[in-house]
C-alpha cells in the first residue's frame, strides 16, 4: 500500500502563503495581517485538535503534554500546518545529522511554513557551517565568565519590598550571562547597556520564525538586528585599540559575534530551566550545592530533559524517505528535540531529572549541525559557571512566587522570571 | 449636520442602518452611505447616496479557502456570547485571534479603509455611523475628528464580547497579554497619524434597537431605539391580504436543505415532516431546489423564495427560524412567539433573552429534534401565556423612541464628541 506523500497531505493544509520578502521590505498593514492571518490559523488547527499547532501558539506553561500526543502519534507526524514533525529520538538524530536537510528552502529563501525571513542579516536563517569565529568557548572565556557571574551576584541589591529575596532570572541571571557575552565579545564598557537591550529585544527572534510575534516585536527584533550587527562591527574595529581591558584579543566575524550575542536567551534560559528542574527535584540541588563539579552534569541533564531550544526546522533539500514517508524537495520538518530527550526508547524513566543519569549527552539540544550548534559551547560555560556561582553562595535556594513562563515562544523555552529565597 | 454611514457589503449588516438614515435625511441632514462597491445597488435600493469605497471584500473567498477546517463558528472554538461556563483568557483570546484576521480585517479591507478615510477627509462629517463589526467607520471619525457610533443589528455581542476580552487580558501578566483587534487598528490608524483608543473598537456611544430587558449588560454609553424594520426592496403578494383560516406559522432558516442542523443530523425535510399533521398554515421559505428534497408537510403548507418579514409577520401565530437579526427583531416587534434553531454567535443570545422572557424557545444544536421543534409550536399554539409574553415584549420595545426620535440625541451626542482632526489635535 502506498504512503501519502506530503502534497496528498498538504491538499488538505490550511496554510497561509509566504510574504516572499524580508520583514524590512514589507509595509505594515502587509506583514502585519500576515502576522494575525498565520496566528489565527494556528489557534484554528489547534482548537481542532492539531499537537504541532498548539505548540505553536504557545500558550501553555507545559508544551510536554504535547510532545506526548505527537509521540503517540509516531516518530514522524504530518501537521495540518504543513510541517512534518518528529518527535523520535533516533529519526530526530538522522534528520539533524543529514545532508538531505538544510535550514533554508531550494532557492536559499524560507519555505511558507518559515513565518518571515529577516534575509542575510540573521544567523538563525543561515546555512550550517557558518564562520562562527567566536562561537567556541575559548581558553581565556572561563575566567571571565566566572569574574562577570560572581561581581554580578556579589552586586545584586534584593528588593525589599518584594515578598521574596530576589527575581533569579531578572535580578542575576540575565545581567550575568549579557554582561559575560559583552566582556568575550569586546564589547566596550560604555556600550554594554546597549548592547543589552538590543540582545532583549532580540529574545524572540527564534520564535518569530516559527510563530507569528506581535508587529510591533517583528520590528523590534529587526531593527535590533541591524543595531547589533553595527554595534559588533564597531566593537572589533575598536578591539585593537580601546577595548575593554577585560576582552581578550578580538579578531570577530561579525556575523559570528552575533550570533554569540544569541546564544545569551539560549543561556539565560538553560540556567532558568536547570534551577527550576533542580529546585523541584528534592535532593538535586542540595547535592549539586555540595559537588559544584556536578555543574556539567546539571547542564546537559537540562538539556535533555528541558532544553532552552525545543525544536529545530528543517527543509528537505534532496527528496528523501524519513519513516516510509517520501519528503519532496521544500518539505518543512520539525525536529522536536525537546521531546527526543524524552524519547523512552533511549532514556530510562524520562520524566525523571536526574544528575546522575550516565547517558544525558545523549540528548539532541543546541546540536553541532543546527543555528547554535556554533555558541554551544559558550552557551553551556555560561550556563555552568551561573550554576556553580548560584550554588556556591545560595545553598538554601527555593523557588518563592509563581514562575512566569513566555508567551508565543515554542522554540525558546525558559523562564521569564522566578522569584527566589535563599 | 454631515452623517456619514458605513457597513461593510453584507446586505443584512446594512439593513439596520436604513431607517436611521432615513430618519436623519427627513430631519434635514446630509447623509452618505459608504460601503464596498457590492453594495451599491443595494444602497441606492434604499433611497441613499452611496459612497463606494474601495474594493471588494473577500470575506467569501477566505471562507472557501478554509473549506473543510473549522472556521470562526466551529463548536470547538464555541464562538458564540451565550456560553454559560465562564470564558477564560485562552478561550477569549483564541476568539479575537481567528475573528480579527478572519473577519475584522477582510470585512474593512485597507483599500476600503484607506478611500473611506479619504472621503472622510474630504466630506468632513460630524458623525460617523457604523455597523458594529465596520471599524473604518471608528477609524474615519478618529482621523478627522468626526463624532462617531456603533448602531446595532442585535443584542450587543460585540460590546460585551469586548468588555470581557479587556477584562481579561488586563489580569494576564503584561508579557502575555495580546490583543488582536488593537494591535491592526493601531498599525492602520499610524498611516493616517492618528492613534488607538478603546472607543475605535466599542464607538463613543451605541444605539441599540433592542428591547431593555433583552438588552446585554456592557456598561457602554447607549441610546435605545425602538427596531424599525426593513428587510430590503419587496413588494408585498397577493395572498397577504386575506386573513389566514387556521394558525399562520413561518419556517425560515436560511440554509439549504441538504444542509443538516444541530448534532443529529436533523434537516428541513424533518421538521416540515414533524409539523405535517398540525391544523396550521405553514409558510416556508424554501427554493425550488430546497423543495424538492421535501417529502411530508402540512396540508396547508405555502412554499415561497422570498416574503418580506415585515410584511409577513403580522398575520404570524408562531416563527420557526434560526435567529437571524431582522427575523428575529421583526417577530419581536410584532409580538410574534419565536421558535429560535440558534447556534451562531449572537443567535442563542437571542434565543436565551427570548425564552427567558417566556415569549419562545430556545433549541440549541444539542438539544434540536423534530419533535422538540413541534413541541415547541404546539406548545405557543395552546398556551396563550406565551403569545402575552411577546406582546409585553413589543410593548416593551414600542417605548422606546423611534429613529426619527433619536435624531435630537444623536445631535446633541455629536456636538459633545465632535473634535479637530488627528493632526491638529494636542
Amino acid at each position: 500500500m502506498a504512503e501519502p506523500t506530503v502534497s496528498d497531505d498538504l491538499t488538505g493544509a490550511l496554510t497561509q502563503p509566504p510574504l516572499g520578502r524580508t520583514v524590512r521590505a514589507v509595509a505594515d498593514r502587509e506583514l502585519g495581517t500576515h502576522l494575525l492571518e498565520t496566528r489565527g490559523i494556528h489557534w484554528i488547527h489547534a482548537a481542532n485538535g492539531d499537537p504541532y499547532a498548539a505548540v505553536l501558539r504557545g500558550q501553555s506553561d507545559d508544551p510536554y503534554p504535547e510532545y506526548e500526543r505527537l509521540r503517540a502519534r509516531g516518530p514522524l507526524s504530518f501537521s495540518p500546518t504543513g510541517s512534518w514533525v518528529v518527535s523520535g529520538h533516533a529519526l530526530a538524530a538522522s534528520v539533524l545529522s543529514s545532508a538531505d536537510f538544510g535550514v533554508s528552502g531550494a532557492d536559499g529563501g524560507p519555505v511558507a511554513q518559515q513565518v518571515l525571513s529577516y534575509g542575510e542579516g540573521c544567523p538563525l536563517e543561515h546555512e550550517r557551517g557558518l564562520p562562527a569565529a567566536r562561537g567556541a568557548a575559548e581558553s581565556g572565556d572561563r575566567a571571565v565568565v566566572e569574574r562577570v557571574h560572581r561581581e554580578t551576584l556579589e552586586g545584586l541589591v534584593p528588593d525589599p519590598s518584594a515578598s521574596y529575596a530576589f527575581e533569579l532570572v531578572g535580578g542575576f541571571v540575565r545581567p550575568a550571562v549579557t554582561a559575560a557575552t559583552a566582556a568575550v565579545l569586546g564589547v566596550p564598557s560604555d556600550r554594554r547597556a546597549e548592547f543589552g537591550a538590543l540582545v532583549e529585544q532580540l529574545r524572540p527572534l527564534s520564535d518569530s520564525l516559527l510563530a507569528p510575534q506581535s508587529l510591533r516585536t517583528v520590528r523590534a527584533a529587526d531593527d535590533a538586528l541591524a543595531a547589533l550587527t553595527v554595534l559588533l562591527a564597531d566593537s572589533a574595529a575598536d578591539s585593537s585599540a580601546d577595548a575593554a581591558a577585560d576582552a581578550p584579543a578580538g579578531s570577530l566575524r561579525p556575523d559570528g559575534a552575533l550570533l554569540s550575542a544569541l546564544g545569551v536567551s539560549a543561556a539565560v534560559r538553560l540556567t532558568g530551566n536547570a534551577v527550576l528542574a533542580l529546585l523541584a527535584h528534592p535532593g538535586q540541588w542540595k547535592e549539586l550545592c555540595e559537588r559544584p563539579g556536578l555543574a556539567p552534569a546539571a547542564v546537559e541533564e537540562t538539556l535533555r530533559y528541558d532544553p532552552p531550544v525545543q525544536l529545530d526546522a528543517r527543509v528537505v533539500r534532496t527528496e528523501t524517505e524519513l519513516a516510509g514517508r517520501r519528503l519532496p524537495v521544500g518539505a518543512h520538518v520539525v525536529v522536536l528535540t525537546a521531546a527526543a530527550g524524552r524519547d523512552p526508547e533511549v532514556f530510562a524513566d524520562p520524566e525523571r531529572f536526574d544528575l546522575a543519569r550516565p547517558d544525558a549527552a545523549a540528548h539532541l539540544a543546541l546540536h553541532p549541525a543546527g543555528p547554535y550548534g556554533p555558541v554551544a559551547s559558550l552557551v553551556r560555560l555560561q550556563a555552568e559557571v551561573a550554576l556553580r556561582t548560584l550554588a556556591g553562595r545560595f545553598p538554601g535556594l527555593r523557588q518563592a512566587g509563581p514562575v512566569l513562563h513566555p508567551r508565543r515562544a515554542p522554540v525558546g523555552r525558559g523562564p521569564l522570571s522566578v522569584p527566589v529565597s535563599a | 449636520m454631515r452623517v456619514l454611514l458605513t457597513s461593510f457589503a453584507h446586505h443584512t449588516h446594512y439593513y439596520g442602518l436604513v431607517p436611521l438614515a432615513w430618519a436623519l435625511l427627513a430631519a434635514g441632514h446630509e447623509v452618505r452611505v459608504a460601503s464596498q462597491p457590492a453594495l451599491t445597488d443595494t444602497i441606492t435600493g434604499s433611497g441613499l447616496a452611496a459612497v463606494p469605497v474601495g474594493t471588494d471584500h473577500l470575506i467569501h473567498e477566505y471562507r472557501v479557502r478554509m473549506a473543510g477546517e473549522p472556521r470562526p463558528n466551529h463548536p470547538a472554538i464555541a464562538f458564540d456570547e451565550a456560553r454559560t461556563e465562564p470564558l477564560d483568557w485562552d478561550h477569549a483570546l483564541g476568539i479575537e485571534a481567528i475573528l480579527a484576521p478572519y473577519f475584522y480585517l477582510l470585512a474593512n479591507n485597507d483599500s476600503m479603509v484607506d478611500d473611506l478615510v479619504d472621503f472622510a477627509r474630504s466630506w468632513q462629517p460630524d458623525l460617523v455611523l457604523w455597523e458594529p463589526t465596520t471599524y473604518a467607520g471608528a477609524v474615519a471619525a478618529q482621523v478627522t475628528g468626526a463624532a462617531h457610533a456603533r448602531v446595532l443589528w442585535g443584542p450587543d455581542v460585540m460590546g460585551s464580547a469586548r468588555r470581557k476580552f479587556v477584562a481579561l487580558r488586563d489580569r494576564q501578566p503584561p508579557e502575555h497579554r495580546e490583543d488582536p483587534t488593537a494591535e491592526w487598528l493601531t498599525w492602520t490608524l499610524d498611516r493616517y497619524g492618528a492613534s488607538f483608543e478603546e472607543e475605535l473598537i466599542t464607538g463613543q456611544f451605541t444605539v441599540d434597537p433592542t428591547p431593555p430587558s433583552l438588552r446585554l449588560d456592557t456598561g457602554l454609553p447607549t441610546v435605545g431605539m425602538r427596531y424599525v424594520p426593513y428587510n430590503g426592496t419587496s413588494v408585498v403578494p397577493d395572498w397577504l391580504s386575506e386573513p389566514p383560516a387556521r394558525p399562520r406559522v413561518c419556517l425560515t432558516l436560511g440554509v439549504s436543505a441538504r444542509e443538516v442542523l444541530g448534532g443529529d443530523g436533523v434537516s428541513q425535510g424533518d421538521i416540515l415532516e414533524a409539523l405535517a399533521d398540525l391544523d396550521i398554515e405553514l409558510i416556508a421559505t424554501l427554493d425550488a431546489s430546497q423543495r424538492a428534497e421535501i417529502r411530508n408537510y402540512p396540508k396547508h403548507t405555502r412554499f415561497t423564495d422570498f416574503v418580506p418579514m415585515h410584511a409577513l409577520l403580522p398575520s404570524c401565530s408562531a416563527i420557526i427560524h434560526h435567529g437571524g437579526a431582522g427575523t428575529y427583531a421583526t417577530a419581536v416587534i410584532n409580538a410574534v412567539p419565536q421558535v429560535m434553531l440558534a447556534e451562531l454567535w449572537d443567535a442563542p443570545v437571542k434565543a436565551r433573552a427570548v425564552a427567558e422572557q417566556g415569549a419562545g424557545f430556545f433549541l440549541p444544536p444539542a438539544e434540536l429534534t423534530p419533535q422538540a421543534v413541534r413541541d415547541a409550536v404546539v406548545r405557543i399554539l395552546d398556551d396563550p401565556s406565551v403569545t402575552t409574553a411577546a406582546h409585553r415584549l413589543r410593548d416593551e420595545t414600542y417605548r422606546d423612541p423611534t429613529p426619527a426620535g433619536i435624531v435630537p440625541e444623536l445631535e446633541r451626542l455629536a456636538a459633545q464628541h465632535r473634535r479637530p482632526p488627528a493632526d491638529a489635535r494636542p
